[in-house]
């Protein structure tokens, strides 16, 4: 399993050809009308502009916070308190930004259903799979649009502290994105099947919190491979099955590593990439399920 | 003339946790449309009229039976959607938007763009009488304003066929006018139109062919002429003498209303006219005028749908 | 897709979340590997600057830590994956004269020289020097590479399993430290925004610390880089609190109540413990940030130097962190220290490269001839030592009724105190120049005269002047305090002349610690020690005059002996003079060098 880590060219190549290829059908694919449509509702939702305004405040209020409840005293110069700004904003950004991913993805289509604006636009001929596919692109441009929005806020908060133009934010940020993403789309099948933006709402907080813990699955199967009994084995069978399929959030941790990069890091040139298309697989697959649910559903 | 809608056998049936709780909505629906004429589509609340409509839509899918629209099986090809205009009941549209830029989009999920989309719009909202209000927000539109735009997106491909659910509930009697007029115009330009309404003076009005649905089960259609058949006759008679309209009626004929001497009656079906002619002379009553009564849609409906009831009380009181 | 459409779709999603898991794998595998490289670069640095991969370990403890094992396979593999690289500077193990193993070479940081502005804000956020990294990129391509799949398994393995000393890691559940718990619940509570957490309990220690709760600031300072380990400013300013504001609170601990701890080499009071545990906790840090100077720097200055006047070890960290990338300070804090060991032509080296590079820094003026003076001072002192050798060996000869020989010892002796005088008055030469030069005079040239004075006149039996002079040197420069004290009190017994009170309590406080020495021996690594007050030195038990080789804090096989066998520094703690046996060779330790005290 180790060519795995191989930057093997081919590798490379194959990976690069499956994005462009999905990125490709996306583009070709989706009724631009839906997804700028949806764009545009999305944006009135008040909810969504209460948790930007909270980040806001966040972000910004993070140099006073800082200011206050750290003192130096002037006599020891350090970075202790860009540190904590850099650390509460990109806390901050977390976890807003999952909430409007999952608030968006969880109401797009139950909205739609639940106003009736749907019968309209699915009488038209437009296909199940466009329409959902449109939906779907909505929610990520506005996903996408509010995380840079914050990641804008978080630069400058940043460079009012300390003059440097905060490359490795972008990084981090972006690498933020496809966090999102795969919450995002296990939400959005979840919304497919239901009539109204409760119960994805709720899903998407359970995915996202499951997708945190995944890891711990670990112990679970390091102690059956301890252990001798039948059950141990299956619960550490059904738990090996589930820590290796169920998306790992927490591979996104990478973005606090990069925040603060430190002179024994890696290169991230590795890690990003592959990143990138992890999310972009659960994602497909959430897709694929969303159609799945969505295809023959009654309206 | 060519048939644009048909469905055959037609049957949607919702399941519940039983077959005991199974919720037959259709049941082996036959109907037909056809080219160039306004089919109204009655039937009392729950009837599975707007059922109907969705399985045409692909909104739902059909337990068994099979349809037609313009003699394609397959009802979701974008060709076929291309020619269907769908006005839906209620007229909920996004209310952040302003009219035209709701045209804007539907025409755009009808592949239409550019300028040709512009110049369509244009046409539209001019025949739907919308062009004056196209720039304001759909949240200050009142009802009629809506259904208005609601017509002007069904209209934006220039389809054959019409869909249209109660497309006069709730307007006010000028709007429900200028809207009956609309849609004849658009029959008379061709275009086939099902109308599904529980409005029976208006369908009687321009409808030419009606089906009546009652749960789920169509009871009757045909044309207006063919079902609203005249068997009966009316006779206005004045110096009817009250004791001569009380003869009159133990005679067998129907008194509809009596009034200073004025008196109409009704010929009732067993009874020949020149029979109740000769009853009314022999009071010494002056025959003033002798017409066919024509029933209206609104007896017609009731009667149906009426019987369909009896009837079903009685298979269940058979059990 | 028409005819099964429910089917196939599933079977997609399937292989998506298939596919997903399979590029799951591979980024845990990636995430791994990046741990691995870490600890290689962890590893490595430890073996170059503390000499020792896992610290000294007995028995149990050392069979369940796996590092050097590991440590030695890669080493292995590397010397064959990696593509060659010409052997620098630095690149030298001291201790075997051997260069370093190749992993450990790429893994040095190559200096990227001074920086001369002092405005950087602190961090040395990224290696600037392009060549390093190229060989970082190498040495990560070779730590995710094919052939060290084995290897890396077993790491994760021994992580998870708490059996690696050195991993310091900022990825993953659990942590290593060898005696502590891992707090898991607490990082993980926080959804991997540890970082924060972190920096919120920071928060806390500084509120400790204001409102003077001083106990309560060590477990919290220890729970933050539990957090995050990358947290290098609470390393500093944690230690910063353990060696100076927690000891501020403290009363020194009386000599003779010391204990000796051989572990660190050292006499250990209160004070002390104080300062051994901001030390470790700099070390701790340096684990897990192997390549930020300014734990290197506060480690080397302000622990070892400052606080436990332990320039040997300041220079050797010191040496560390000028071989990141570092501010211009760190360089002039190593040469003081170098000066304080006595290598004074190291020392002076260092100013001439700093003048150059910094073109009329004051300091950097004055340095260059003071080390210049000193080392003439040294080699005359020598001189001395040896002229005075010849003279007892005439006197035994005159003795033995070898007169002739006597006299030849005599006129030798005679010369080498001539070139003794030379020297010296070259010395006092450099001083008065250094301190006519310098506006307001060089108070260590001018200390440095006096004492030359001092001594010359207690030579010639004018004691009492002698004495005037230094303890009016010693009020007028603070520097030199303690060293005019301790000559005071060395020429009073000398001249049998009475003490002041505080030199009588000073004598009486040796006198005290010397008799505790002498009544509890001292166990260090299965040997025994004894005190000899009469000679002032520790001495190992089975001693029995064998022939010695001298050793210094300035020579050089003493830094190749302390790089090789560590356990040496165990010995040298003990005093200014050990006696002790090391692989069959016995060796004679004196601390006393021309500074006084070090």
């Amino acid at each position: 399993m180790s060519i795995w880590l191989a930057s093997n060219p081919w590798l490379t190549v194959l990976y690069g050809v499956i994005v462009l290829a999905i990125l490709a059908a996306v583009a070709w694919f989706t009724p631009w009308s839906i997804a700028l449509f949806t764009f545009r509702e999305g944006l009135r939702k008040k909810t969504l502009i209460g948790f930007l305004i909270l980040s806001i405040l966040v972000i910004f209020g993070s140099m006073f916070m800082t200011a206050m409840m750290y003192d130096t005293g002037g006599t020891v110069a350090t970075d202790v308190d860009v540190k904590l700004i850099k650390d509460i904003c990109i806390t901050a950004i977390s976890i807003f930004g999952v909430l409007i991913a999952i608030f968006i993805s969880a109401s797009v289509v139950p909205t739609e259903i639940e106003n009736k604006v749907v019968y309209t636009v699915l009488s038209k001929p437009v296909r199940r799979f466009q329409y959902l596919l449109g939906k779907f692109v909505g929610v990520q441009i506005i996903v996408a649009v509010n995380l840079l929005l914050m990641g804008v806020l978080f630069s400058i908060a940043l460079y009012i502290k300390e003059p440097i133009f905060p490359r490795m934010l972008l990084y981090a940020i972006f690498l933020t994105y496809f966090e999102f993403l795969i919450v995002s789309a296990f939400t959005f099948a979840v919304a497919a099947a239901s009539t109204s933006a409760v119960l994805p709402t709720i899903a998407g907080l359970f995915i996202y919190i499951t997708g945190n813990l995944t890891q711990y699955l670990e112990s679970v199967v390091n102690r059956s491979e301890a252990s001798e009994s039948a059950v141990d084995k299956t619960l550490g069978g059904l738990a090996w099955v589930l820590r290796n399929t169920l998306p790992d959030l927490q591979y996104f941790s990478l973005k606090t590593q990069i925040l603060s990069l430190q002179i024994n890091d890696t290169p991230k040139d590795i890690q990003i990439p592959n990143l990138v298309v992890y999310g972009i697989l659960y994602a497909l697959a959430g897709y694929i399920i969303a159609y799945w649910v969505f295809r023959r559903k009654e309206l | 003339m060519s048939v644009v809608i048909e469905t055959q056998d037609l049957t949607k049936v919702y399941k519940g946790m039983s077959k005991a709780q199974d919720l037959v909505a259709l049941n082996k629906l036959n109907i037909q449309v056809n080219e160039g004429e306004i089919f109204g589509y009655l039937g009392p609340n729950g009837s599975g009229k707007t059922t109907t409509i969705k399985l045409l839509l692909s909104l739902i899918f059909p337990t068994g039976g099979k349809m037609k629209i313009m003699g394609n099986a397959n009802i979701t090809s974008p060709e076929v959607r291309k020619n269907i205009g769908y006005l839906p009941e209620g007229a909920y549209y996004p209310d952040f938007l302003r009219g035209e830029e709701i045209l804007s989009y539907y025409g755009s999920l009808y592949g239409m763009r550019g300028a040709s989309l512009k110049k369509r719009i244009d046409e539209v909202l001019e025949v739907v009488g919308m062009t004056r209000a196209r720039k304001r927000l759909i949240r200050g539109y009142s009802k009629g304003m809506r259904q208005r735009i609601g017509l002007a997106q069904a209209l934006l491909s220039d389809p054959g066929i019409l869909i249209l659910d109660e497309p006069t509930t709730g307007l006010d009697p000028v709007a429900r006018k200028e809207i009956r007029d609309l849609l004849i115009q658009l029959r008379d330009q061709g275009k086939s139109l099902l109308i599904s309404s529980h409005e029976l003076l208006e369908v009687e009005l321009i409808s030419d062919r009606v089906g009546i649905l009652f749960e789920g089960v169509l009871q009757t259609s045909g044309t207006i002429d063919e079902l609203l058949t005249s068997r009966e006759f009316s006779i206005k008679a004045e110096e009817a003498a009250p004791e001569a309209t009380q003869k009159v009626r133990e005679a067998g004929l129907i008194t509809e209303d009596a009034a200073a001497g004025r008196v109409s009656l009704r010929v009732p079906e067993n009874m020949s006219l020149y029979q109740a002619l000769d009853i009314c002379k022999s009071q010494n009553m002056k025959i003033v005028s002798v017409s066919p009564r024509r029933e209206t849609l609104e007896e017609v409906f009731v009667r149906v749908v009426g019987s369909a009831v009896s009837s079903k009380e009685a298979q269940r009181g058979e059990r | 897709m028409k005819r099964f459409p429910n089917l196939v779709l599933a079977v997609l999603a399937v292989i998506a979340l298939a596919l997903g898991a399979l590029q799951g794998y591979r980024v845990r595998n990636l995430r791994e590997a990046d741990a691995f490289y870490r600890w290689l670069v962890t590893a490595s640095t430890q073996l170059r600057v503390f000499g020792t991969i896992t610290p000294e370990l007995e028995g149990e403890e050392a069979e369940k830590f796996m590092d050097r094992d590991l440590f030695d396979r890669v080493v292995a593999k590397a010397d064959q994956a990696l593509p060659d690289t010409p052997v620098l500077d630095g690149d030298v193990d001291d201790a075997t004269g051997a260069p370093y193993p190749k992993l450990v070479r790429y893994t040095r940081t190559l200096s990227t020289g001074s920086l001369t502005e002092e405005g950087e804000s602190g961090t040395a956020a990224v290696a600037a020097n392009p060549e390093q990294v190229k060989k970082d990129a190498e040495v990560w391509r070779f730590a995710r590479s094919a052939s060290l799949a084995p290897e890396r398994a077993d790491f994760v393995r021994f992580r998870r399993d708490k059996r690696l000393a050195t991993a310091g890691t900022q990825i993953g559940v659990a942590d290593i430290y060898k005696n502590q718990e891992a707090p898991v619940s607490i990082g993980q509570m926080f959804l991997g925004f540890r970082k924060l957490a972190a920096g919120l309990v920071w928060i806390q220690v500084d509120e400790a610390f204001h409102k003077g709760e001083m106990q309560r600031m060590v477990p919290l300072m220890r729970t933050t880089v539990l957090l995050d380990p990358n947290f290098v400013d609470a390393y500093l300013i944690g230690a910063w609190h353990l060696a100076y504001n927690l000891t501020a609170q403290m009363s020194d601990t009386p000599g003779y109540l010391k204990e000796y701890v051989p572990e660190l080499g050292a006499w250990v009071g209160n004070k002390e413990r104080a300062y051994y545990a901001a030390a470790n906790f700099l070390k701790d840090g340096i684990r897990n940030n192997p390549r930020d100077y300014r734990l290197y720097f506060d480690l080397g200055y302000a622990v070892y130097a400052e606080k436990l006047n332990d320039h040997m070890n300041a220079v050797t960290y010191l040496t560390e962190a000028t071989k990141q990338r570092h501010e211009s300070w760190v360089r002039r804090m190593l040469y003081h220290s170098l000066q304080a060991t006595g290598q004074f032509e190291e020392a002076r080296a260092g100013w001439e490269d700093y003048l150059r590079a910094n073109p009329g820094h004051a300091v950097a003026q004055r340095m260059i001839p003071t080390n210049t003076a000193l080392t003439k001072e040294r080699d005359a002192e020598a001189l001395g030592a040896q002229a005075r050798r010849l003279l007892t060996q005439a006197g035994q000869a005159r003795a033995d009724g070898q007169e002739a020989q006597a006299a030849e010892l005599e006129r030798q002796a005679q010369e080498l105190t001539k070139q003794r005088d030379a020297l010296q008055a070259e010395a006092r030469a450099i001083y008065t120049d250094l301190n006519a030069n310098t506006a307001g005079g060089d108070e260590f040239a001018q200390a440095r005269l006096w004492r030359m004075q001092a001594l010359e006149l207690h030579e010639q039996g004018r004691t009492l002047e002698a004495l005037a002079l230094l303890r009016q040197a010693r009020m007028e420069v603070a520097r030199f305090f303690q060293e005019a004290s301790d000559l005071i009190i060395q020429m009073c017994i000398e001249a049998d002349l009475p003490l002041n009170l505080s030199e009588r309590k000073r004598i009486l406080e040796i006198e005290r610690m010397k008799e505790a020495w002498t009544a509890k021996p001292v166990e260090v690594a299965g040997r025994r020690f004894d005190f000899d007050a009469a000679q002032d030195a520790w001495r190992q038990a089975d001693y029995a005059d064998q022939e010695t080789i001298a050793l210094t804090p300035a020579a050089k096989d003493l830094a190749a002996l302390r790089k090789d066998r560590p356990v040496i520094d165990q010995f040298i703690g003990l005093g200014d003079n050990v006696v002790f046996e090391l692989d069959g060779q016995w060796y004679e330790f004196h601390r006393r060098s021309l500074l006084g005290n070090t």
